[in-house]
């Protein structure tokens, strides 16, 4: 009886290990990518196998970017704010609010236009055909995915 | 009819109060039927748990059913693992993507594009 039961037992323990292996070891390098530094560019350098001396500039032009793109980002909310108030406040179309309309719609041609220009610099930091199709996606994924969510 | 059947009846009362048993019991009578009835009473207690542990040993001192039930169970530990391991990596792949997106697009970072 004990045999039965220590094979029983064995099965049972020996599923759990297979799982628990399987699991990790497939998981291992997302979750290393979790615990880094900078996840999301950790994530772009084995997403599209960006060498380690690529990697180093595409960080630096990350950064360089990060910190436009967040006073970019400010400016945003401001007019968002400016905007909101004066619809608010607002029975017409007033002057002003065309003005602050078309404010808004100039920081949003400089966020694309900068951000686009962004991405074809990494896309260049890339090897050509990793690069492409970076490109691709950015594509897909950022400024076309506006004009077509605008259009919906 | 009823009449007859009731005379019957108490005749035979009568004949049983009257009855007396010379042949004495054979020894041990008393502890023998005792026995019987906890025999019985065994024999008439199985459980399912007796009936899985009997299956069970039976099954599993096969060779052969041995191999192939840990056999399984380990393709079935690592197929389960696969598939969830795929799975999770799907998600932290899409939520490092979306975590990109959102540090290079001003407008994801701002909320306005949700």
């Amino acid at each position: 009886m004990k045999r039965a039961w220590f094979i029983l037992v064995l099965g049972l323990l020996l599923a759990l290990a297979a799982f628990g292996g399987i699991y990790y070891s497939y998981t291992a390098t997302d979750h290393k990518l979790l615990h880094s530094e900078t996840p999301e560019l950790a994530w772009l350098k084995t997403q599209f196998k960006v060498s380690d001396q690529e990697f180093e500039r595409i960080t630096a032009l990350h950064e360089a970017y990060r910190a436009k793109c967040m006073e970019r980002c400010r400016l945003i909310a401001q007019k968002n704010d400016e905007l909101k108030n004066l619809l608010a406040k607002a029975t017409t179309l007033t002057p002003e609010i065309e003005t602050n309309m078309a404010q808004a719609a100039q920081i949003r041609l400089e966020c694309q236009k900068a951000m686009l220009k962004h991405c074809l610099e990494v896309s260049r930091s890339m090897p050509p055909e990793e690069g492409r199709r970076y490109a691709a996606w950015v594509e897909e994924n950022c400024c076309m995915n506006q004009s077509g969510m605008e259009m919906k | 009819m009823n009449d007859n059947r009731h005379e019957d009846d108490e005749r035979i009362s009568k004949a049983l109060k009257t009855w007396e048993v010379a042949t004495p019991l054979p020894s041990h009578f008393q502890e023998q039927v005792w026995q019987r009835i906890a025999r019985a009473e065994k024999l008439a207690k199985v459980t399912w748990w007796s009936v899985f542990q009997n299956w069970l040993e039976a099954a599993l001192s096969r060779r052969a059913v041995a191999v192939s039930y840990l056999a399984v169970l380990l393709a079935c530990g690592l197929l389960a693992g696969y598939a969830t391991s795929q799975a999770r990596s799907r998600k932290i792949e899409a939520g490092l993507s979306a975590q990109y997106l959102q540090s290079v697009d001003p407008y994801r970072m701002s909320g306005e594009n949700k």
